[in-house]
C-alpha cells in the first residue's frame, strides 16, 4: 500500500542534500501512489462485487437469512461418516460453478489437513450439477479450486503464512475451506508435554493467523473438527460460563484451544440419522453463536451431493 | 474390520495376489500377527494361473516383511518411503500396495495408560499411511478388529474415535451363522 509514500515524499526532500537525481526521483514518487491507487480501487471493486454475492451460498446451512457473510467462521463439528467433508464439496461446488450455471463463480482455497480430500468424488459432483458436463466445464470450474495439503500443525502454520500472497494476488479468491482443524490434536499434544500452552501453541498461532487473514482478506472461513472426545458425563463440569442451548443437546465437548473457539461465529453440528427401515439421513443444528439462533435441517447425500 | 476369524487374512492375501498377478503390481505386506503363510499364498495364486512362471513373477511381486510393534512398522514406513523417493529401479519395481494385518495388533498394547502418548503413536501411524498414499499413489489397507457397546449393541470398529476418522472406505467382515 502506497499510503505512505507523500510522507517520506516530502521528509526526504526536506532531509537529504540536493542532488541531480533528484527532480527524476520527484516525479517517479508523484507517479506511483496515483497507479498503486487505481489498482487499489481496481481491488476494492471486485472485493466488493464478490461481496455481495455470498449470501446464497447454501442458505439452509444457517440459522439466519442472508448468512454467510464475509468475516464469518464456520465450524462444522461432528463424528465420523456424518457428512461434514461432503458438505465442503457441496460448498465448494456451489463457489467454483460459474453464475451461468447457477453457482457464484467465486475461487475457493481448499487446506486439506486429513487427507481425505476425494477428486474424483468432486468431479463427480461437478458432472451432475452441470447442465452440460463437458470436460472443458468441469476443467473450467476446477481453475477456481486451489488445494494444498499439510502433514503437520508446523506445516498447516508456514502454509497459511504463505498463503497470504496467494489471497493478495486473487481478488476472487474469498472461501477458505480447512478439512480439518483437528487433524493434528493428539498428536501437538503429546509434543507438548505436560504444558497446556506448549501443546496448544502452534494450533493457537494457527487460529490467530487465520482471524487475521479472514479479517484482512474479508474471507469466509469454513472448518471442520471432529469429535474426539465423548461429552464428560457430569453436567456440574462446564467448560463456558454459559451453557447454550445448543451443548446440552449435542455430544459437544469444546477441546481445542480457546483461540479458536472464541473466533467461531456459526457453530454446525452434524449427525447421522437412523430411521427404521427409511434411507439413512444426515442431520444439521445450525447455530448463529452471537445471535443464539439455532436451527435444524435434515440432508441426504445422493449421487450429486447433498441434497437438502 | 471383522471378528477374529471372520476372514481379514485371508482377504488380505487374496487382494495381494490379485493385485501382483492381475495387475502386475508390486505389493507390500506388513504382517503384525505372523498370519501369512506363503504357502497360502501360491495356493491362491494357483487357483487363478496355470502358468508356473507366472506364479513365480507373482510371488516375486509380494514383499512381506514382519512387524511386531508399533516402531517396527514406523521403520518399515520409512525404509518404503526412501525407496520410493530415490526411485530406484530395481527388482522390486513401482509398489502400488501397501496391506497391514493387522493395526490393532500393534495399537492395542499402546492405549490405557499414558492417554496421550498412544493415541499421538496411533495418529502418527496415520499420518504416515496418508502421505505415503497420497504423495506415492499408492493404495492402503490396513485391518481391524471390531468391538460392541454392549452385548447386543451394533458392531464399531476398534481403536476407538480417533483411528475412526482414518480410513476413507470402511469394510466389515461378518462370517455367517451355520447353515
Amino acid at each position: 500500500p502506497p499510503s505512505h509514500f507523500p510522507e517520506e515524499h516530502v521528509r526526504r526532500q526536506n532531509g537529504n542534500a540536493s542532488s541531480g537525481t533528484e527532480p527524476r526521483w520527484l516525479l517517479l514518487c508523484l507517479e506511483q501512489p496515483v497507479l498503486s491507487l487505481s489498482v487499489m480501487w481496481a481491488k476494492l471493486l471486485a472485493r466488493l462485487e464478490g461481496r455481495s454475492s455470498l449470501k446464497n451460498l447454501e442458505p439452509y446451512l444457517f440459522a439466519e437469512e442472508g448468512s454467510p457473510v464475509h468475516g464469518d467462521v464456520i465450524e462444522f463439528h461432528g463424528p465420523e461418516g456424518t457428512g461434514k467433508t461432503e458438505m465442503l464439496y457441496h460448498v465448494i461446488a456451489r463457489c467454483i460453478i460459474p453464475k451461468a450455471e447457477g453457482g457464484l463463480g467465486v475461487e475457493v482455497m481448499f487446506v486439506d489437513t486429513d487427507y481425505h480430500f476425494d477428486m474424483l468424488r468432486l468431479v463427480t459432483i461437478l458432472e451432475n450439477r452441470l447442465a452440460q458436463g463437458t470436460e472443458e466445464m468441469i476443467k473450467q470450474c476446477l481453475g477456481r479450486l486451489f488445494l494444498v495439503s499439510c502433514s503437520s500443525s508446523t506445516q498447516l502454520l508456514l502454509t497459511l503464512y504463505s498463503l497470504e500472497n496467494l489471497f493478495c494476488a486473487h481478488p476472487s479468491l474469498c472461501v477458505l475451506l480447512l478439512d480439518s482443524l483437528s487433524a493434528f490434536y493428539w498428536i501437538d499434544r503429546s509434543n507438548g508435554g505436560e504444558s497446556l500452552t506448549l501443546q496448544e501453541m502452534n494450533l493457537k498461532k494457527c487460529a490467530n493467523f487465520l482471524e487475521k487473514l479472514v479479517t484482512q482478506h474479508h474471507l469466509i472461513l469454513f472448518a471442520t473438527t471432529q469429535t474426539l472426545m465423548q461429552k464428560s458425563a457430569s453436567s456440574a463440569e462446564s467448560f463456558l460460563p454459559l451453557k447454550l442451548p445448543h451443548e446440552t443437546d449435542t455430544d459437544y465437548r469444546p477441546y481445542l484451544c480457546k483461540a479458536w473457539q472464541q473466533m467461531v461465529t456459526h457453530r454446525i453440528f452434524f449427525s447421522k440419522q437412523c430411521n427404521s427401515g427409511n434411507s439413512k439421513g444426515f442431520t444439521v443444528v445450525s447455530c448463529h453463536l452471537k445471535r443464539n439462533q439455532i436451527v435444524k435441517r435434515s440432508f441426504n447425500v445422493a449421487e450429486c451431493g447433498i441434497q437438502f | 474390520m471383522g471378528a477374529p476369524g471372520s476372514g481379514k487374512t485371508q482377504v488380505c492375501l487374496g487382494i495381494a495376489a490379485s493385485v501382483s498377478l492381475g495387475l502386475k503390481q508390486h505389493v507390500l505386506f506388513l504382517d503384525s500377527t505372523g498370519g501369512f503363510t506363503a504357502s497360502r499364498l501360491y495356493q491362491m495364486l494357483q487357483a487363478q494361473t496355470e502358468d508356473e512362471e507366472e506364479q513365480l513373477e507373482a510371488l516375486q511381486r509380494i514383499q512381506v516383511v514382519r512387524v511386531f510393534n508399533i516402531y517396527e512398522v514406523l521403520s518399515a514406513l520409512q525404509e518404503l518411503r526412501d525407496r520410493l523417493s530415490q526411485q530406484v529401479v530395481s527388482s522390486t519395481g513401482p509398489l502400488k500396495m501397501v496391506l497391514l494385518d493387522s493395526v490393532s495388533a500393534v495399537i492395542y498394547p499402546l492405549l490405557g495408560g499414558r492417554q496421550s502418548e498412544g493415541l499421538a503413536l496411533m495418529m502418527q501411524l496415520s499420518r504416515e499411511l496418508k502421505t505415503l498414499a497420497r504423495e506415492f499413489s499408492l493404495a492402503v489397507v490396513v485391518t481391524n478388529q471390531v468391538t460392541r457397546d454392549s452385548s447386543t449393541g451394533p458392531l464399531k470398529p476398534a481403536l476407538g474415535r480417533s483411528w475412526s476418522f482414518v480410513p476413507s472406505t470402511r469394510v466389515l467382515l461378518e462370517s455367517k451363522e451355520g447353515s
